[in-house]
């Protein structure tokens, strides 16, 4: 039905951004790790959105599409070098190597997903309204 | 006897109204849903464009049916109707044109109510 394959598009777009969200909420959280599983400090995650078909078996040719986390991919960009000669793991030149998480940066990305997360929302509201509204038809 | 209970083609209208309007809302949402996907343009239902072109009758190419078992087929609908502008997403605009698109929709289902209840008070007569 079409008002419900609205309310799915709204819910794809508030999976997609709470995701977002989590990713924002980890790189935050590791903004000073300098020990990771695999080595080296903690690496920035970016979330890679794209477009999904709108229904399970359709072409993304169709007009209305939904979207999707595709990918988390780390940050291209090495890590932040800062003087701490005190610290655990600072090399023979007193150098630490930090995450390359700009606080600042992180913020205003999570200002954009609540933002967008909200958006979502007004339009899942409004759908809502349409389907009651459509119910009264003949009432 | 062929008996319309709807005189005008105001129902048959109305009925086209939601059904685009509710092709509108999911457009819309798809445009929102993908605020933050790179390289997404946003796509757009133009209504009125749909309603002149429906008010005007467009002539619609039809297939011959030269046997009595040849069916039809689905009518176009809404084809054609999506335009895919090359602008990106612009949450603003969305938003105005979603508000605007809910209260057609619910323009039209009062409209569509006001025209039952016509219909209604004509078969139920006088009762006062």
């Amino acid at each position: 039905m079409n008002i419900l394959k609205t309310l799915d598009i709204c819910s794809s777009g508030l999976t997609a951004q709470r995701q977002r969200l989590n990713v924002i909420a980890e790189n935050l959280a590791n903004s000073h790790t300098t020990r990771t599983p695999q080595g080296g400090p903690y690496c920035r995650k970016h979330v890679v959105l794209a477009t999904r078909p709108a229904e399970e078996f359709a072409s993304c040719l169709e007009d209305s599409v939904k979207v999707a986390v595709t990918d988390i991919a780390e940050d291209r960009q090495g890590g932040r070098p800062e003087y701490d000669p005190g610290h655990p793991d600072a090399d023979d030149k007193g150098m630490v190597n930090y995450p390359n998480v700009n606080p600042v940066t992180e913020m205003v990305s999570l200002t954009l997903a609540s933002r967008a997360f909200d958006a979502n929302v007004s339009v899942f509201r409004a759908g809502r309204a349409m389907a009651l509204k459509a119910l009264e038809i003949g009432r | 006897m062929s008996w319309n209970i709807f005189p005008d083609r105001m129902v048959h209208l109305l009925e086209q109204t939601l059904t685009w309007r509710s092709r509108r809302q999911e457009i819309i949402a798809g445009n929102i849903a993908n605020l933050d996907t790179p390289r997404y343009t946003r796509k757009e239902l133009n209504f009125n464009k749909l309603l002149t072109a429906h008010l005007q009758g467009v002539p619609t190419v039809r297939l011959a049916a030269t046997h009595a078992g040849h069916l039809p087929g689905k009518p176009a609908g809404t084809l054609g109707a999506v335009e895919h502008t090359r602008n990106s997403v612009d949450l603003d605009q969305e938003m105005v044109q979603m508000a605007e698109n809910q209260l057609g929709y619910q323009a039209s289902v009062q409209m569509l109510n006001k025209k039952i209840d016509q219909i209604r008070t004509v078969l139920e007569g006088d009762k006062s």
